[in-house]
């Protein structure tokens, strides 16, 4: 039997034969070309240099290898081990995960919030509130990193004095260790411009006639909500979930610039020592080169590992218009 | 056919413009450097000072094309270059680091071009801190050296005699700094007595060590002591005085206000009534407030001898240099007598003309030191400044600084993060430092 049918169907050619038979037609060629600056600053730029971190995590690679003075010796696993036995590993992984628990879904329901607020206020006040909104978005993460150390200054901080205007005794936020982590989450969620433009162009794409029919079979707004509105923006939603999830597991600039900053006192806080802060330090400031590219493919494990069981959790959850997802 | 030939003509197009920029790139990583170019790597565009020393120098090498690259010392740049084959013929760099680039093989010695006689110039401290294993790697540069800064109106409006600005009576020194320490109704600091500076990561943990009569680190700079009764005491005493000030909370969140750069600073609105700092505030402090009293006095151990901690830039030639006679010629001459007394004269001179003060240049180089006070400055006008002028004149006498440790930045990192842990209530003084001990240690074992 030469060839297999399913159903009596005579199966198509391969996927690889499509790929290859594509090239006869010129927009193939010209997507290719347009697409090429990208591929070429992919593989120069990013797996260039990850492959090369994934050998040095497996080398002794430090200032006398770099300087050449002394070759590059493998060092087998000796790196990953070491992942095992630094304590400050731990403590930096349960950091940026306790953070990551408070900022991805503060900034989704904050963001979904003004979205939200925006779908009401019209086209006109729309468009300045989006900008006054989206305004925190771009300003710099240095920047932000400095304000969190100004605004959160315990009494003296703008922050503490609002709180006090409505009877409540603020924390120390930037030196009580258990607050750390609370007020650079916060300072992100402050920053949630571009989460919440991505939310307002899904509201904006449920169609309204969904929610005449359910307001004429009596549906209450809230169950408006949670019926219509949730399941239709749903791959917006999970879309935001996805990528603030990878944006808290590489938390860096605003806790380095407020707390690891060489001037700082705090310099040495471990309350705020990021996975992404600590593997900095090993590599720029102790040097340790390898060790640091160890960390590096350990943060890119638990970041594929926490994606791929974000999309299978979160499969069921999320509502595609025109049918299920292939 | 046309169409193919298009496209083929495209992408050949496209692998040129590619192959281009690759070779382009790799060109650069090979570039070799020209003949009797010094290419100098952390001595970017500074201030006055330091473009009138770099000008001096130059004329000195007047057969040398000097390049500085615009930037100031960064480790990551400076792996970089090394990486990439492009090694600066010289670099300056904070001396904290220079140990840590020796013991690993980056740096020459450089006991070969410069003479004993030469090398007796310079603070004896500053350069031990460029010494490791017996030979010199290095020429110091800046010395910032620390003394007592007084508020006298605070002590004045807290009825603490200014005989008391001491750190020699420890008991006298915690019972003013409560007396001139003040609140708010709701409880917040309005007034720091005393500030020890212990979490100061340039110089806090090393000074009060050594106010007890110990150091962090042996002589050799391969054994930690952190946890020795000495350091115990320093952190006792220092997190006592924090903690009868409101505790360190309310303690940060005050001192944070604080702008001492600007008009408003602590002395100008009483804010703190003492504190060891660094030298070049006097010079800040002169320009910002000039009227605004202030005391200058010598920071003493426990037995009344002034004590200082020194800081600063070394000078040093990376292996791979291309030129290491030029360079090291170009280091002696930006660290001179001679390229001090024409920056200070250049200051003072601008100094006058806009009508400021002029509170003098504190140098490693001992023999400048003495020059630029006897030929170069000139008593100010102002008895508060000229009096403080006196006392960093003579405090680098008196100073010492931590030997070079192959832990490079591990090694403060141990003891910073361990009374970051006692000030925020974390760990207790003996566990803490133990673990400091023992990280700062293993750092060291694991780079010599």
């Amino acid at each position: 039997m030469s060839s297999v049918t399913v159903n009596g169907i005579a199966p198509g050619p391969s996927r690889a034969r499509r790929w290859l038979s594509s090239f006869r037609e010129r927009e193939t060629w010209w997507a290719y070309l347009f697409i090429l600056p990208w591929i070429f600053g992919f593989l120069v730029l990013t797996l260039g240099p990850m492959i090369f971190s994934a050998y040095y995590s497996f080398t002794n690679y430090g200032v006398q290898q770099i300087a050449g003075i002394s070759p590059t010796k493998g060092v087998g696993f000796d790196n990953y081990r070491q992942l095992l036995h630094d304590p400050y590993v731990a403590t930096a992984l349960k950091n940026t995960l306790v953070y990551g628990l408070m900022m991805v879904p503060g900034r989704l329901i904050f963001a979904l919030f003004l979205a939200l607020i925006l779908m009401r206020v019209g086209q006109r006040l729309g468009g300045i509130f989006r900008t006054i909104f989206y305004i925190p978005s771009i300003t710099p993460p240095v920047a932000v990193g400095v304000l969190v150390l100004t605004l959160f200054n315990g009494p003296f901080g703008i922050v503490d004095k609002a709180l006090g205007y409505i009877g409540i005794n603020g924390p120390y936020w930037t030196t009580e260790p258990h607050w750390i982590k609370p007020t650079i989450a916060l300072m992100d969620i402050w920053a949630c411009g571009g989460t919440m433009v991505i939310l307002l162009a899904a509201l904006y794409g449920v169609p309204r006639h969904l929610y005449e029919a359910a307001s004429m079979d009596g549906a209450s707004k809230v169950r408006q909500f949670f019926n219509i509105t949730l399941p239709m923006i749903s791959p917006a939603l999970f879309f935001c979930f996805i990528i603030l999830t990878l944006a808290a597991l590489n938390q860096f600039t605003v806790a380095y610039t407020a707390f690891f900053n060489s001037s700082q006192s705090t310099a040495t806080n471990s309350s705020a020592l990021f996975f992404s802060v600590y593997l900095f330090l090993q590599a720029f400031r102790y040097f340790n080169m390898g060790f640091a590219s160890a960390m590096a493919w350990l943060l890119f494990a638990i970041s594929m590992t926490i994606t791929g069981i974000n999309i299978l959790v979160t499969r069921r959850f999320v509502f595609y218009q025109g049918g299920a997802r292939s | 056919m046309e169409g193919r030939r298009k496209r083929i003509a495209v992408l050949l197009v496209v692998a040129a413009a590619l192959a281009a920029v690759i070779a382009g790139t790799a060109g650069a990583r090979t570039d070799t450097h020209k003949a009797a170019t010094l290419d100098i790597y952390g001595y970017g565009p500074g201030d006055d000072v330091q473009e009138n020393r770099a000008a001096y120098a130059a004329q000195q090498l007047s057969n040398v094309t000097i390049k500085r690259e615009p930037a100031s010392f960064d480790n990551q740049a400076f792996l970089t270059r090394l990486a990439s084959g492009q090694v600066p013929d010289l670099v300056r760099m904070d001396r904290p680091s220079v140990g840590l680039y020796a013991a690993k093989g980056v740096l020459q010695p450089i006991n070969s071009c410069v003479s004993a006689s030469l090398i007796k110039q310079y603070r004896v401290g500053a350069i031990r801190a460029l010494t490791w294993n017996g030979k010199l790697y290095g020429l110091p540069e800046f010395t910032n050296q620390i003394t007592l800064i007084v508020d006298p109106q605070t002590f004045q409006q807290a009825g603490v005699p200014l005989k008391d600005a001491q750190t020699k009576n420890l008991g006298l020194l915690l019972k003013d700094a409560k007396k001139m320490t003040s609140f708010d109704s709701s409880g917040n600091l309005t007034r720091i007595g005393f500030d020890p500076k212990i979490d100061s990561t340039s110089f806090g943990f090393p000074l009060w060590v050594k106010y007890f009569g110990g150091s962090v680190i042996s002589p050799n700079g391969l054994k930690a002591q952190i946890n020795t009764p000495q350091a115990v005491k320093a952190l006792q005493f220092t997190t006592a005085v924090i903690n009868a000030e409101g505790g360190w909370n309310k303690f940060v969140a005050f001192r944070n206000t604080f702008d001492f750069f600007g008009k408003g600073n602590p002395l100008a609105k009483d804010q703190l009534g003492m504190w060891p700092m660094e030298s070049f505030i006097y010079n800040t402090f002169a320009n910002n407030t000039p009227t605004q009293p202030i005391d200058a006095r010598y920071f003493t151990n426990q037995k009344g001898g002034p004590i200082t901690f020194f800081s600063g830039n070394g000078w040093v030639i990376p292996k791979g240099s291309s030129d290491f006679a030029d360079a090291c010629s170009y280091m002696k001459a930006v660290t001179s007598v001679n390229a001090w007394l024409f920056a200070g004269k250049k200051r003072y001179d601008a100094r006058k003309a806009a009508g400021q003060a002029f509170t003098g240049l504190y140098t490693a180089n001992a023999v400048a030191d003495k020059r630029l006070y006897q030929d170069i400055y000139h008593a100010t006008g102002n008895p508060a400044y000229d009096d403080a002028v006196k006392y960093l004149v003579n405090a680098p006498n008196y100073g010492f600084e931590l030997p070079p440790t192959p832990a490079g930045a591990q090694f403060p990192n141990a003891y910073n993060s361990a009374i970051l842990r006692v000030l925020t209530g974390q760990q207790s003084i003996k566990a803490a430092l133990a673990q400091a001990q023992s990280e700062a240690q293993a750092a060291i074992n694991a780079n010599k």
